[in-house]
């Protein structure tokens, strides 16, 4: 789908129809429409006027509900103009420059879509003039960027690109922007199994949760901002109060400039397309930095342009965070959005902090279960090892600590451990493997870690003990007797470890719950509505699935952030709009002659009249507060007019 | 945002076309403060559009063409810093008695004379770099134009071109040029005086239309607006207007001066010119090397009206020339290297008007008398033999008149209720505001305007010294 500044699809539709009349194609041309020509009609539009532009909407509108043979005689009657009277003829004419003019200079200026293989208009026409430039004669070429472990020169080159590309993006209208995410959608459809194949062969996670949490994940996000984007980004009305009657309040939601994102390696499609494309529907240009770990080197790049996305717009930096990440952020972005680890974010925040740049973080959790015995043991069960297994344990918010009433401890065990053996560990290629190894070595590491420390312990591994620490194949853990001295019990895991504890009542499950230092999601399970209401307040944390693991995120209206060490700030939802916005206030009043009561000159009397007024409005009795304030008012506003007329008269 | 800085100009320059950056160059180098502003936009030879589809959006009005009342003609209005010299075909000649006789005798301006105006040719053409193009450079459109012309025995002579070096003998194509000479070869006012212009102290801010002129107590006000809509106004003692035959015409009709001057916008005169092209069994290439290599010379012509060019065009542009659509029209594109190109450009009788309404929008009305109509086909019947006589297998006429040479709507005269600039290049009875550009053509002259402009420009800036 090709994306215009000044066009609607279904004026598009109607140039490209009218162009394929007016160039239907030939043995060696080409047709219009096959060059994909037109997705370069905004470098035309631009400089039209605004009268032409818009009779040429029109027309273009008529068109894409006209059959193609009415099309058809209508320029045949224009070839007869200049028989056709006065009016009618001059309209014909227009109608034929103009259509004309529009589809022939795209057409024979050569210009095609991105990957464009057919052939080209200049060759079927034998058109190949030449001019032989000199060193210092060669076009102001774009400096060349370099993405790739950049250094200073090539950051402020890439921020320049990102400026510019902000200035033009900001014009467009958010239902324009929105073309782009619609077109997006399209490609990652489209290129679902390449996308795939990348994520895999980055992760090496199974296919299966690699479709279900980044292609799945990544359409339902952008199938949420279709649908809400105008509705949260659109102005808005605010009530102004009586005191300030006969002016009116707005909202308008503007974009901030140049977004920074800071991504991890865990799903790197998803924590790619989602945050670029929250920042770029609210008029932002993007600077993405994917985790080395897991770039998918190239791919978010060639999504985007094969989207019609323009270079400026979003761009991909990759490198070690250590050697790029500081750079990036001295060079000044107007937002920085980061997820990932606590040490990251700590060190990135104090970078944003010398610079006053705004910054939201996501960061780790430490996720509790608590499940009470009224519950459907086998959900119960399956929800915990999704919860902590799925993508080997690899999420923020994977289950890393599981609460079992003490009544159904035992029972709930003996199912968790069976069907935890169940679980088949392979990067597969047809989606059968239920998880995959590790993603990177450094997580091995820190996992045989706490595993060394647990087990020295004397920590109970019930499955998965016999892991050799080396491999990054880590069989589910399921781990019992786990204390509080424990690595295990205090570090994010970030891996396919879980720790079971048992609990004798609500009381005790909310403080076993409440981890001191992370809050980023939970879950509780129970028959009792209400009794799983109270817990899930109770338990400080920034998101809570009840009955069910992990599912706030299933919703892409629900705002997604934690508390306390796990991060702060939302995205996603309603609030997520708001995360990459200049929510701007505007009050408007007329332009007139009245001076408002508390401008200068104060007087004694003004004084007065203002306490009445004070008083009259604030005090209690609604009607009453009404009435006197009005009378109050009134003589407020003639005070200050004779004040306004006798300064003039002095 | 308005912007008013405090600065008061000796000169606003309306306009950095030919005429304006020819004025300015001589007011900078006599010292006088001179503030140049332009519509559109300021490229460099790195920067020029490379492509038709670029150069026509962004080197003219409209972004590309504009049509006037009755959609006759296509009208091209360059807007850009060095305005014509930027996107024309470099021409240069000299008026002959004939146009000069004519202008005196409309105008009863004496000075409209062969010889008082060849010292200011000469000044003129002493500030540019002007060649003929060698023989060994002629392309094969050139050739035949060159045979038909013998053939028929019609005189032509070689072509005399604003231009350095294009290096040829490397293969360039001229027809880069049309959307500004990216070799620096051309001699566009970026190039040459307006260059020089700057150097001297010339203030240019381009992406600024002047909107209105407000002159008060004899101080000139200048109201703008930007690009991006913002406005901006300006002051000064003095203003020349260089914004050309419609842009003269449009600043002063939304000043309000029409009141005193009832004949602003009109006399507007474009030379139309018909392109018509020749198919070929052999391979004309016509878009090679130095595509413009002759003029026509024929007595016979200039009493008839008209002029035969030997141009060609971009595929953009040849493409709205040719007509019909459909399969055939495409496979007649494709024998486009086939084609060889002569242009009829008429010497326009009949007067056109420009008029704003009331946004402020141009109106353009031109139409085409009995003679008008009969000096294109008494053009288009030789240019049809010539093709025939060369060996054409196909002849086809260009779908629309282009008005490119666009002159008048403050002709000079001595009378102010039939003219507008006075012989001193001021307006009637205005001794601060000014204009030496094609709007100060009194009729059609037709000939090429491009060197005439210059010339006049020079005088004009000695005139307003003089008066100082």
């Amino acid at each position: 789908m090709i994306v215009s500044k000044y066009f609607s699809q279904s004026q598009l539709k109607g140039l490209s129809k009218a162009g394929d009349v007016l160039l239907p194609g030939t043995k060696t041309s080409p047709s219009f429409s096959s060059t994909g020509c037109m997705s370069h009609m905004d470098r035309m539009a631009a400089y039209l006027s605004e009268d032409d532009l818009s009779g040429l909407q029109m027309l273009l509108s008529l068109f894409r509900w006209t059959p193609k043979w009415k099309i058809s005689l209508l320029f045949k009657l224009c070839n007869k103009s200049d028989k056709i009277p006065s009016f009618f003829g001059a309209a014909l004419r227009m109608l034929e420059i103009g259509v004309k003019g529009a589809v022939f200079s795209l057409y024979y200026a050569n210009v095609t879509k991105p990957g464009y293989e057919g052939p080209k208009v200049h060759d079927a026409i034998g058109w190949h003039p030449k001019l032989v430039l000199r060193d210092g004669e060669l076009p102001g070429k774009k400096a060349k960027m370099n993405y790739e472990n950049p250094n200073q020169k090539n950051v402020d080159a890439i921020y320049d690109r990102a400026k510019s590309g902000h200035k033009d993006l900001r014009q467009w209208p958010v239902k324009k922007r929105l073309e782009f995410i619609t077109n997006l959608k399209a490609v990652i459809l489209e290129n679902q199994e390449k996308i795939l194949d990348h994520v895999q062969a980055d992760t090496g996670k199974s296919r299966f949760d690699a479709i279900t949490a980044e292609i799945f994940g990544v359409l339902d996000f952008l199938d949420y901002l279709e649908k809400n984007a105008v509705k949260y980004l659109s102005d808005r009305k605010v009530a102004t109060p009586f005191a300030l009657m006969g002016k009116k309040s707005k909202v308008f939601f503007e974009p901030l400039g140049v977004a920074l994102l800071i991504s991890p390696w865990n799903y790197p499609f998803y924590q790619a397309i989602v945050p670029i494309c929250q920042a770029f529907i609210a008029g932002n240009a993007v600077v993405f930095k994917p985790s080395s770990a897991t770039p998918l080197k190239g791919l978010v790049e060639d999504l985007l342009q094969q989207a019609d996305f323009r270079s400026g717009w979003v761009q991909v930096v990759y490198g070690q965070g250590s050697s790029v990440g500081d750079a990036l952020v001295d060079a000044g972005p107007d937002k920085i959005f980061l997820i990932g680890s606590q040490a990251v974010g700590r060190h990135v925040m104090a970078k944003a902090a010398q610079h006053l740049i705004p910054i939201e973080l996501e960061l780790g959790g430490k996720d509790p279960m608590v499940v009470f015995d009224d519950v459907n043991i086998d959900r119960a069960v399956a929800g915990a090892i999704w919860g902590a297994f799925t993508t080997t344990g690899q999420s923020c918010t994977s289950v890393e600590r599981l609460f079992i009433h003490e009544n159904i401890y035992d029972t709930f065990k003996q199912v968790l451990v069976k069907e935890t053996l169940k679980l088949t560990q392979k990067t597969d290629i047809d989606g059968s493997a239920d998880i995959g190894p590790m993603c990177t070595q450094n997580q091995v590491k820190v996992i045989a870690a706490q595993v060394a420390d647990a087990k020295e312990k004397g920590a109970t591994f019930i499955t998965g003990g016999s892991w050799d620490g080396k491999s990054d194949h880590i069989p589910p853990m399921i781990i019992e007797g786990v204390t509080s001295d424990m690595l295990i019990d205090r570090q994010e895991n970030f891996g396919p470890l879980l720790p079971i504890y048992s609990f004798s009542g609500e009381a005790q499950a909310i403080e076993l719950a409440n981890d001191p230092e992370y809050g980023l999601s939970a879950s509780v399970w129970s028959k009792n509505l209400k009794r799983a209401d109270r817990v899930a307040r109770a338990i400080y944390t920034g998101n809570v699935s009840i009955n069910n693991v992990m599912l706030t995120e299933g919703n892409h209206a629900l705002p997604f952030g934690g508390v306390q060490k796990s991060g702060f700030g939302r995205f996603k939802g309603e609030f997520g709009f708001y995360a990459f916005t200049n929510i701007k206030s505007v009050l408007v009043d007329k332009d007139s002659k009245k001076m408002e009561a508390n401008w200068f000159p104060y007087t004694a009397k003004k004084y007065r009249i203002f306490s009445d007024l004070t008083r009259a409005l604030y005090s209690p009795g609604k009607i009453s507060s009404l009435v006197k304030g009005a009378i109050h008012g009134l003589r407020l506003e003639t005070y200050v007019a004779g004040l306004s007329k006798n300064n003039k008269k002095r | 945002m308005t912007i008013t800085p405090n600065r008061t100009y000796d000169f606003i320059i309306a306009g950095a076309g030919i005429s304006g950056s020819f004025i300015a160059n001589d007011l900078c180098q006599a010292g006088a403060k001179c503030l140049m502003l332009e519509a559109g936009k300021s490229f460099t030879r790195k920067t020029y559009p490379t492509s038709g589809l670029d150069g026509n959006s962004q080197l003219y009005w409209s972004g590309g063409l504009e049509l006037g009342h009755d959609c006759k003609i296509a009208f091209l209005r360059p807007k850009v810093v060095g305005g014509g010299s930027i996107v024309n075909q470099a021409l240069v000649d000299r008026f002959d008695d004939e146009a000069f006789d004519s202008w005196r005798s409309v105008s009863g301006v004496n000075d409209f004379n062969s010889e008082k105006m060849a010292p200011w040719y000469d000044k003129a053409e002493s500030e540019i770099e002007i060649q003929e193009i060698p023989a060994q450079f002629r392309n094969k459109n050139a050739e035949i134009f060159d045979k038909g012309f013998k053939h028929l025995n019609l005189e032509h002579a070689p072509l005399r071109r604003a231009q350095s070096n294009c290096r040829l003998e490397e293969g360039n194509c001229c027809i880069e040029c049309l959307n500004g000479c990216r070799v620096g070869s051309k001699q566009s006012m970026p190039e040459t005086v307006l260059k020089t212009a700057l150097k001297k102290g010339l203030t240019l801010v381009s992406e600024m239309e002047v909107v209105q002129i407000i002159r008060k107590n004899d101080r000139i006000q200048v109201q703008c607006t930007d690009s991006k809509g913002g406005q901006a106004s300006y002051h000064s003692k003095n203003i020349v207007l260089a914004g050309g035959a419609v842009g003269n015409a449009r600043m002063l009709l939304n000043s309000g001066f029409q009141k005193k001057l009832p004949h602003i916008g009109h006399g507007f005169f474009c030379h139309p010119q018909f392109m018509s092209f020749g198919v070929y069994d052999e391979v004309i290439n016509s878009h090679l090397g130095a595509f413009q290599a002759f003029k026509a010379d024929d007595k016979g012509f200039r009493k008839n009206g008209f002029k035969l060019e030997n141009v060609y065009a971009g595929p953009e542009g040849i493409a709205l020339l040719v007509p019909g659509f459909g399969k055939k029209y495409q496979q007649n594109m494709e024998k486009l290297p086939h084609f060889a190109c002569i242009e009829v450009c008429t010497r326009d009788t009949q007067p056109g008007q420009i008029k704003v309404n009331r946004k402020g929008k141009v109106l353009i009305r031109k139409e085409r008398n009995q003679e008008d109509m009969e000096r294109q086909k008494k053009g288009q019947k030789i240019v049809e033999q010539i093709f025939k006589s060369t060996g054409a297998k196909q002849v086809i006429h260009g779908r629309f008149a282009i008005g490119l040479h666009l002159m008048g709507c403050c002709a000079m005269g001595t009378n102010s209720a039939t003219s507008v600039i006075d012989p001193e290049f001021r307006l009637h009875g205005i001794n601060n505001i000014f204009a030496a550009d094609s709007s100060i053509f009194p009729n059609a002259p037709g000939i090429n305007p491009s060197l005439t402009i210059m010339a006049l420009s020079k005088k004009a800036a000695a005139s307003i010294l003089r008066s100082r």
